[in-house]
Order: C-alpha cells, then sequence, then structure tokens
C-alpha cells in the first residue's frame, strides 16, 4: 500500500482535484479585475488560491501569495511582507507604488497579489479594523491605478461582509465573485482516484455515503478519504465511524464553520437564515428570508442574497434556481454539519432514543434532494449509514453496523446502557418498493431479536405521494399485526407501535415512515 | 502584411520602430469597416519578429495614450513569428485589452477585416466595472467639454454621482488628453508632449490621518508622473506640506500648467471611524485655492466622489472651508437618450450584434441609464445571442426582454443596488424615506407631496443621483426590483 495521499488540516492538501471556478478566476485576475473567493471552513479558499498562483508561470507576472496577514498588521508591514515574497528587502520606503515600480519594469509587466484568510485582517491592528480598511482601501487605489498591470485575488468568508458594509471597502463590493460549493460526485470521484491506482476502487455507495456525510465540503471529503486509506477494504462502515466521531474529536474546525456564517450581535442574519432553511419545507417564501434578514441586533445588515451566499459557500444549502426566486428553492444540503445536535431531554432512555431517531429522520426528509441519485433514491445501506451517524452525533456511541448474516441483511444496532434500562434497540431500514420487499418487515425484526434486544424500529423510507401512504403501510406492512396508529412526528409521514409476543415476554416494534422527496 | 491591409481598404497612418525587433502600424480602417465593427478612428498593429512579449503589449498601451486616443484603446492586433500558437500566447498575457491574433493560414494572410469578424464576438467588450478610456467613454461628449473647459480656465470643480456612474472615465477622459503621462504607469523610451501636468491622487491610499501624509502621497504623484515623461524636473519624495509647496511653485515659476485630481476625495473627510475630515486638511486647500489666485488660469482642482456635501460644509479646522465659494458641483448622472442607446448600438456592432429600438427600450427601462447597469445588460444580451450561435450582425429584438431575468439577477446590478440603498439610508434619509414609499406604492403624487415635493429635499437627492424623475415620478426598475425583492422587511417598509 503507498503512503497515505491525502492530509484534510493545512492549506496545502496533498491531492486535489481542479474546481470549476479556477479559470474564471485566473482571467479575471489577468484583466486585472479584483476577485473576492468567498468560501467557508474547509471549501478550499486556500488550495483555489495557490491553484491561481501556478497558473502564472510566465516570467513577465510576479506573483505573491499572502497566507495571512504580515506579522506588523500596518500597510507598511503588509508591503514590507509582499516585498519580501519578491525577494526585495532594501526597499527606501514601504509603499505598494514604490514597490509595484521597482517589480514591474523590464521584463515584468505586471504583478499579482493573492490574499488568503482576508477575515483574519479584520480584527487586527489598530482599533476598529483599521488596519483592514487602509490595507484594502490601498489594494483598490492601486489596483485602479495601475489598470491591468496590477492583479488582485483574496479569500474569505464573514468578514468579507464586514469590510464591505462595516468598513466601506470599495474593493470588496466591486471585485468579482466567486462563490465556492461543495464538491458534487464527480468531484469526489476524481479525488479519490488514487485509490483505484492502487488497486482498491471505491464503490459507488462507498462514495454516495462519504458526499453525503460531508456534504461535499473539500476538507471532510479529505477526512474521509484519508480515514478510508489504510484500510485493505475501505468501505462505508468505516466513514461512519470516523464521522461519527467527526464533531467530538475535531469541535475547533466545527466552531469554525459556524463561526464563518454567524457572529451574534454583529451580524447573525446568514444563521438566522440558516435556520429558517433547515425548518422548511426546500421553498421559502420571499418574505420570510427578507424577514430573516430584517436588522436585530446585528451592526451589519445584510440581504437574503448575500446570506444565501455565505451559507452555499459554507457548503450549507443549496439554491435551485435564482435567489430572487419567489418561493427561493433552497434545502440544506446532508452533511454531519447540518445534523441536528440537541438530543432528547426525555428521562427514560428509551424514549430518548426514539425522540434521537425521529430527529434524525426528520433531518433525512430535509436533506432529501441528496438521496436521490440518477437511478431513483439511494440504496437502504446509505440510509442506515445516515442514520448511525446522526446518532453517534447526538451522543449514541454504541452504534453498530454490521452485516446480520441470519437475516440477510445490513441494519443498526444502538447499546443502551442505563442503570434503569440495558440492552440493545434494533433499527431497520427500507426503501418503499413493492409488498413484497416490504411487507415481511415485522417478522425480519422479529427474526433478528436476541435476548437482550429491548426494543425493535422498522424506518420505510420513500419518495411516494404522501396521500394514502398510511393506508398503504398498514395494508402491506401491518396486516394481522396488533398495531396502534401513533401521530406522527415532526417531518414524518407515520408512526405505529406494534406489539408482539417473543420468548422472553411482550416485545414492541415502532414503525416509522419517512418521506424523502427529490424537491426538483 | 502590408498589402493584405492595402487590398481590405486599410490605410497605414503610422508605423514607429519600438525596439530592433518591434513595430508598431497605425491603421486607419475603412468608413464601412469602422462603423460596422463599431471601431476607433484607428487601430493598432503590433509587428514583432520573434515571440510576441507583454513587455511589447505594454508599449502598445503607451502608444495608446500617446495618440491622443485616437487609436482603439480596447483592441490591439498581433503579428509576431512566434512558433506556438499565438492567440492562445496573448490570452495569457495579462491585461484587459483584446487581443487579436493575425496569423497566416497556410501561406497566405486572411484580410484582417475577416479576422476581427471572427475573433470580435468571442471578448465581451460590454464588461467593463473599472473605468474606462478613451473612445470607450461614450455617450458623455457634452461633460467632456464643460469638465475641460473648466480645468483649462483653471477652477475648481467637484464631480459627483454614484459609484460606476463614470465619475473618473470622466476625468480620466479630460486629463489623459491634457497630459498623457499621467495616465502611464511605466515609463518607456518615448516621450509625450503635454500641455499641462496632471497629478492624480486617490485618497483611499491615504494610511495616516495627516495633512503632511495627503501632501506626500501628492508629491509621489507628482514624482511618478515627472519620471514617466521623462522630465528633468524631479520633486522631492518627501517633505509634507512645505515640500509640496516647494515643489508646485518651482512648476508653476517655470510656467507649467498644473491640474490636481483627487479622486475618492470623501475618504478626506471621513478618514477614520468617526468621519471626521483629515486633521489641517484647511491648510493643504487653502494652499491649493492661494495657487489657483496667485497663478490664475495655471492651477485646477477636481475632486471625485460621491457626497458633495464637504464642499458647503462652512469650517473645517475650525477656520472658513476653502472650498466655499471656489469649488462648483458637477453632478453625473445616468446616460440620457439617444446617447445610451448609441452606446449599446456601438459596443452591439463590436460583438456583432445589431441592437434594435426596441431592445434599447427595454434596456432604458432596466438600467435607467446608469452605464454600468447599461454596460451589463449589453452583456446579459451578448451572452443570450451567443447560447444561440447567432450570424454576425444579428438582431438583438427576439432577446431584449428575454434576458430582463439574467440582468437583474447579476451580482453586478444587485451590488450597485445594495451600495445606492446604504448611501441613501445613511446619508439621506428623506431620498430613503421616499424611494420606498414610491416602491412600495402608493399614489406618486401623494407620496411626492408628503416627502417636501419635487423640490424637497427627498426628490432633490433622489434627482441629483439620477434617481428619480419627478415628471414621471418613476425610479429605476433595477432599484424598484431590488428593494421589493430583496431588501430585508424594515418597519417603515412593512407599515
Amino acid at each position: 500500500m503507498k503512503s497515505n495521499p491525502y492530509a484534510w488540516q493545512g492549506d496545502q492538501p496533498r491531492r486535489v482535484v481542479t474546481p470549476k471556478s479556477l479559470s474564471s478566476v485566473v482571467d479575471h485576475v489577468r484583466r486585472g479585475t479584483a476577485v473576492k473567493i468567498v468560501g467557508g471552513r474547509g471549501m478550499g479558499k486556500s488550495v483555489l488560491l495557490r491553484q491561481v498562483a501556478d497558473r502564472f508561470v510566465d516570467p513577465a507576472t510576479r506573483v505573491a501569495f499572502l497566507p495571512g496577514p504580515a506579522g506588523t498588521p500596518t500597510v507598511a508591514g503588509a508591503v514590507t511582507d509582499v516585498a519580501a515574497k519578491w525577494g526585495i528587502t532594501d526597499l527606501r520606503a514601504p509603499r505598494l507604488e514604490e514597490l509595484l515600480e521597482r517589480v514591474i519594469q523590464g521584463d515584468v509587466t505586471s504583478a499579482v497579489v493573492l490574499i488568503d484568510e482576508a477575515d483574519q485582517y479584520i480584527s487586527l491592528g489598530a482599533e476598529h479594523g483599521l488596519f483592514a480598511r487602509q490595507w484594502f482601501n490601498k489594494l483598490e487605489a492601486t489596483r485602479k491605478d495601475w489598470g491591468g498591470a496590477f492583479g488582485v485575488a483574496f479569500a474569505g468568508g464573514l468578514g468579507l461582509l464586514y469590510l464591505e458594509h462595516e468598513l466601506g471597502s470599495g474593493i470588496v463590493s466591486r471585485a468579482e465573485s466567486c462563490v465556492l460549493e461543495p464538491f458534487e460526485l464527480d468531484e469526489v470521484r476524481r479525488l479519490a482516484a488514487p485509490f483505484e491506482e492502487d488497486g482498491r476502487p471505491l464503490s459507488e455507495r462507498c462514495l454516495e455515503t462519504l458526499i453525503a456525510l460531508s456534504g461535499g465540503n473539500p476538507a471532510l471529503v479529505t477526512f474521509g478519504l484519508e480515514r478510508l486509506w489504510p484500510s485493505s477494504a475501505p468501505d462505508a462502515v468505516l466513514l461512519e465511524r470516523a464521522f461519527g466521531e467527526f464533531t467530538e474529536r475535531h469541535t475547533p474546525f466545527v466552531r469554525a464553520v459556524h463561526r464563518s456564517i454567524s457572529d451574534q450581535g454583529r451580524l447573525d442574519a446568514p444563521h438566522r437564515v440558516l435556520e429558517a432553511v433547515r425548518a422548511g419545507t426546500g421553498l421559502m417564501p420571499l418574505a420570510g428570508l427578507r424577514a430573516a434578514c430584517a436588522p436585530r441586533d446585528d451592526r451589519v445588515a445584510i440581504d437574503h442574497r448575500q446570506a444565501l451566499e455565505l451559507l452555499v459557500a459554507a457548503g450549507l444549502v443549496r439554491v435551485a434556481g435564482l435567489m430572487s426566486a419567489d418561493p427561493v428553492a433552497v434545502s440544506p444540503i446532508a452533511s454531519i454539519l447540518n445534523f441536528a445536535v440537541t438530543p432528547s431531554a426525555a428521562a427514560d432512555p428509551l424514549h430518548r432514543l426514539m425522540d434521537d431517531v425521529c430527529l434524525v429522520l426528520a433531518n433525512l426528509h430535509r436533506f432529501g434532494r441528496d438521496f436521490h441519485g440518477k437511478g431513483g433514491l439511494l440504496e437502504e445501506q446509505v440510509f442506515s449509514s445516515m442514520i448511525a451517524v446522526g446518532l453517534r452525533l447526538l451522543g449514541w456511541v454504541e452504534v453498530e453496523r454490521e452485516p446480520i448474516q441470519v437475516a440477510g441483511f445490513t441494519d443498526v444496532k444502538v447499546r443502551v446502557t442505563q442503570p434503569s434500562v440495558q440492552g440493545h434497540v434494533v433499527i431497520e431500514v427500507k426503501l418503499w418498493r413493492s409488498q413484497q420487499h416490504n411487507g415481511a418487515v415485522q417478522r425480519q425484526i422479529d427474526d433478528y431479536r436476541l435476548q437482550e434486544t429491548i426494543h425493535g424500529v422498522a424506518i420505510t423510507l420513500g419518495n411516494r405521494n404522501a396521500q394514502g401512504w398510511v393506508e398503504d403501510y398498514e395494508d402491506w406492512c401491518l396486516r394481522g399485526l396488533s398495531f396502534e396508529r401513533k401521530e406522527a412526528p415532526v417531518d414524518l409521514v407515520g408512526r405505529w407501535h406494534v406489539r408482539g409476543v417473543a420468548a422472553n415476554g411482550p416485545v414492541l416494534t415502532d414503525h416509522l415512515l419517512v418521506r424523502i422527496p427529490k424537491r426538483d | 502584411m502590408l498589402r493584405t491591409l492595402e487590398k481590405d481598404g486599410f490605410v497605414i497612418t503610422r508605423l514607429t520602430r519600438a525596439t530592433k525587433t518591434t513595430w508598431l502600424v497605425s491603421v486607419k480602417p475603412p468608413e464601412h469597416i469602422q462603423e460596422s465593427f463599431g471601431l476607433a478612428p484607428e487601430v493598432q498593429i503590433t509587428v514583432v519578429q520573434g515571440e510576441v512579449q507583454a513587455r511589447d503589449l505594454q508599449r502598445a498601451a503607451n502608444e495608446v495614450l500617446r495618440s491622443g486616443l485616437r487609436l482603439d484603446g480596447n483592441l490591439v492586433v498581433v503579428v509576431d513569428c512566434g512558433s506556438s500558437p499565438l492567440q492562445e500566447r496573448l490570452e495569457r498575457i495579462p491585461g484587459r485589452d483584446q487581443r487579436v491574433a493575425w496569423v497566416k493560414r497556410g501561406e497566405t494572410r486572411p484580410l484582417l477585416s475577416a479576422v476581427l469578424r471572427e475573433r470580435l464576438p468571442t471578448y465581451d467588450v460590454f464588461e467593463e466595472r473599472d473605468p474606462v478610456r478613451g473612445s470607450q467613454l461614450m455617450g458623455r461628449d457634452v461633460e467632456v467639454a464643460q469638465l475641460r473647459t473648466r480645468v483649462l480656465r483653471g477652477d475648481a470643480v467637484g464631480v459627483f454621482g454614484l459609484r460606476k456612474m463614470g465619475k473618473t472615465s470622466l476625468v480620466r477622459a479630460v486629463t489623459d488628453a491634457l497630459d498623457p503621462a499621467s495616465g502611464m504607469k511605466a515609463a518607456d523610451d518615448e516621450t509625450a508632449d503635454s500641455p499641462a501636468c496632471v497629478v492624480w491622487m486617490d485618497a483611499q491610499s491615504i494610511l495616516d490621518a495627516s495633512v503632511d501624509s495627503v501632501a506626500t502621497e501628492m508629491l509621489s504623484a507628482l514624482g511618478r508622473r515627472m519620471r514617466v515623461a521623462h522630465a528633468t524636473y524631479r520633486p522631492p519624495s518627501s517633505g509634507g506640506l512645505s515640500g509640496l509647496k516647494n515643489a508646485v511653485e518651482a512648476l508653476l515659476d517655470s510656467g507649467s500648467r498644473l491640474c490636481f485630481v483627487m479622486d475618492e476625495y470623501d475618504y478626506l473627510f471621513e478618514s477614520d471611524e468617526r468621519r471626521a475630515a483629515i486633521p489641517g486638511l484647511s491648510r493643504l486647500l487653502r494652499l491649493l485655492r492661494g495657487w489657483a489666485q496667485q497663478w490664475q488660469g495655471s492651477v485646477a482642482l477636481v475632486l471625485i466622489g460621491r457626497d458633495p456635501e464637504h464642499l458647503s460644509t462652512p469650517t473645517l479646522d475650525g477656520v472658513t472651508n476653502p472650498l466655499l465659494a471656489w469649488s462648483t458641483p458637477l453632478w453625473l448622472g445616468p446616460l440620457r437618450p439617444p446617447r445610451d442607446g448609441e452606446l449599446l448600438r456601438r459596443l452591439g456592432r463590436r460583438t456583432g450584434m445589431d441592437v434594435g429600438p426596441r431592445t434599447i427600450e427595454v434596456a432604458r427601462k432596466w438600467s435607467g441609464g446608469h452605464p454600468l447597469l447599461h454596460r451589463q445588460f449589453g452583456s446579459a444580451l451578448r451572452a443570450e445571442l451567443r447560447r444561440h450561435d447567432l450570424a454576425w450582425g444579428a438582431s438583438t429584438e427576439p432577446y431584449g426582454q428575454r434576458v430582463v431575468e439574467v440582468f437583474r439577477n447579476l451580482d453586478a446590478v444587485t451590488t450597485v443596488d445594495r451600495e445606492i440603498v446604504d448611501l441613501l439610508k445613511k446619508r439621506y434619509s428623506a431620498g430613503y424615506g421616499l424611494l420606498l414609499d414610491t416602491v412600495h406604492g402608493g399614489d406618486a403624487e401623494f407620496v411626492l407631496a408628503r416627502s417636501g415635493g419635487a423640490e424637497g429635499p427627498g426628490a432633490r437627492a433622489l434627482r441629483n443621483f439620477g434617481l428619480f424623475d419627478p415628471d414621471s415620478g418613476s425610479i429605476p426598475e433595477h432599484l424598484c426590483w431590488y428593494v421589493r425583492t430583496f431588501l430585508p422587511v424594515e418597519p417603515r417598509a412593512a407599515s
């Protein structure tokens, strides 16, 4: 096995794919247009900027890549930093104009400055972001003055909105915008090419699970691949474990993602929009979005287009069509970053688990579109993986996923270890297909029951019209059983309790029916 | 090459050997080609023995400025002897103008007109968000003439208007003609005769909120201009206000005519979080005013910004504001008919589109004549026609209405609208109120009367920025649409 080609942490991953936006960014920089690259944590801003730098191989252009603010938070410090990148250490005065005059002469006809982590400039230097204001104003004045001979591109997230609205930076509002978007399956497949080269190609199901768990966030995709690499038989179960522990093990990353969309008291509108989108049906009325952006205690007011762009750039939502449509087609992206993280507070552990299962299923319902492939809904095992990870994220640490050879399918087993209740709960996941496929779900659960099984859950997912589905379910799956129809949990189509008797006494099974809409 | 040009009807007007291996050839296209391709009076061809380099294109750009902008500033035709495909190499060289490779096909060189017809539509000439130069500035002849007269008279003028209305382009049109060296960044072997010396400073560049820092910035701009122009006089690079005084007076004593331009001048008056003027600014302005009086007709001042209120502030630094009763405002509004239509038609011809009257009406209604937005409409139109792969000279009429949806969702359009709303909200509350009331309906006459009438502060603010037509009571559609669609709900709007 070759050495691991993936390294998800750090700004220079060993293995990258070329994003679609690269050539457009390069073209704009060549023309002397300022470019702002908007992206949340892990969305590939630094990688893109480095790829831009690599495109300027012509000796007629000098490129300076600034990974962050200079040590001295002054314009002079920043100019000295740029000069040092160009090997100039004897500037008479640290002035950008003089530096460019020194650099752009003879065969060198243009210069490019690429600034990463623009957000970090906001909090530095003199009070109220004075350094950020001065530095970015200086860049804009110089860019305008030098025409096509001086190009600037900078990357950031929420901080760019501060620069634009609070500090009145002209370069940010005038710059050509490049909003980074999550990877799609093709890009993930390209990134996973080393597995194939190593004779261990990843299965389609593994790739689909990876994209559903990572939401296509390039850093998270790389994280998943990095974890899979050491395995001789990489599969989705490994991903479940890795992603199930992710938020706990990599809290700073998760916090950074949240910080890239919200700063309470200064700019919280994107977070409010995200909450509205998560609670919505996939079609948000304009009025709802505008209301979410209404100025409250925020110091910086933005409109819903800016808020949505920021959320897209953070890899948290997907917008289909125009942001001016009414309603706007916007839905949360399936990702561990979008899963509910507040577990049920119920005292009874079984009750708490069922609340959490319903919460995870409500998430799956809202992520609907992401679970539709070319041939319809993704495989049952992908959903099992999502449920397993969702429960782990809610604190159910003993979630197992193993092939149950007796029953011939894979399901989820959750161990409940409370003083009052000890044992495990079996969860069976099925897609709604036919009476033959779905009719025996109760029997399958019963076949699987062991001595320590304390509860069973049958989850059925589908994309059919909800009308009449409850009746059809009772007809196909519950006929002849002792069942009770319960009130459907939020975002679910139906819920039943089925009572039966096993060797060790009466047993209860929860049946849950969930719609996974396509929303296209 | 020369024979092919002749066959095509092009006339060579100038042929310069720029270096041992580079020739710059200016050619005048025949009238029908100039007209149908939307070209400037002359086009430059750069001929290189060997492979064209970025510095060759830099020389060509300087030649455009020296030509008094007779040459097309957005197009350079290149001929070279490189072995790899020339067009690909040209596209890798930084710069914002269109470069057209004129290469042989087999043994023969095709007609230049045929090459232009093929290549011109591939470049989005509408897409320009930065100040334009020379023949690219369209529909502003009256304003250019007005400003030139005032500058030559030695006046102090404030050019005001919304962002992207073309203020800098307008002033550049005047200063480039007066002093080509002021528009160049790097010196080359050529010199240019200038009837004046333009000192161009962008107030965004000021780092320290001190008047000496402003003066040093001006000295730096003056020094650069002198170097580029190969002038013998070199001002000191520092020295603050006294250094500037010495340098400027030395130039004036030697008979030079000076024009100071302060772009983004608002920053001088909003130097910090408290939006206070740079301390001591009145000393610099007094100095400028003093020069203008002492060397009458030889010193002009042009301020470029959004907000003229600083011109009329009674006091500055506790003394009388030197700009009072000296500087006069020149409001730059939207392009008005028929000049707005001419812009679309001419740039349309450049990209092979025949922009018809109905399309122009739609563009006018939606852009309100705002130059950047008008160009964005053209850009959306070009993209739509290219999507349909239409032949050169295709009419835009079937597509005008269709591109409205694309146009109003363009990033550039919402950015401009956002800035307008922000400016009105922060500085012109009466104008902001009138905007909201007008957009959210209600009887137009009543709304106007309630805001103080056609001469009230609200209508005056919107009118100055070219956002309100008092005759029709209308506001440009792009802005109405933005307010209705994107503006976050506010108590006033909700009520």
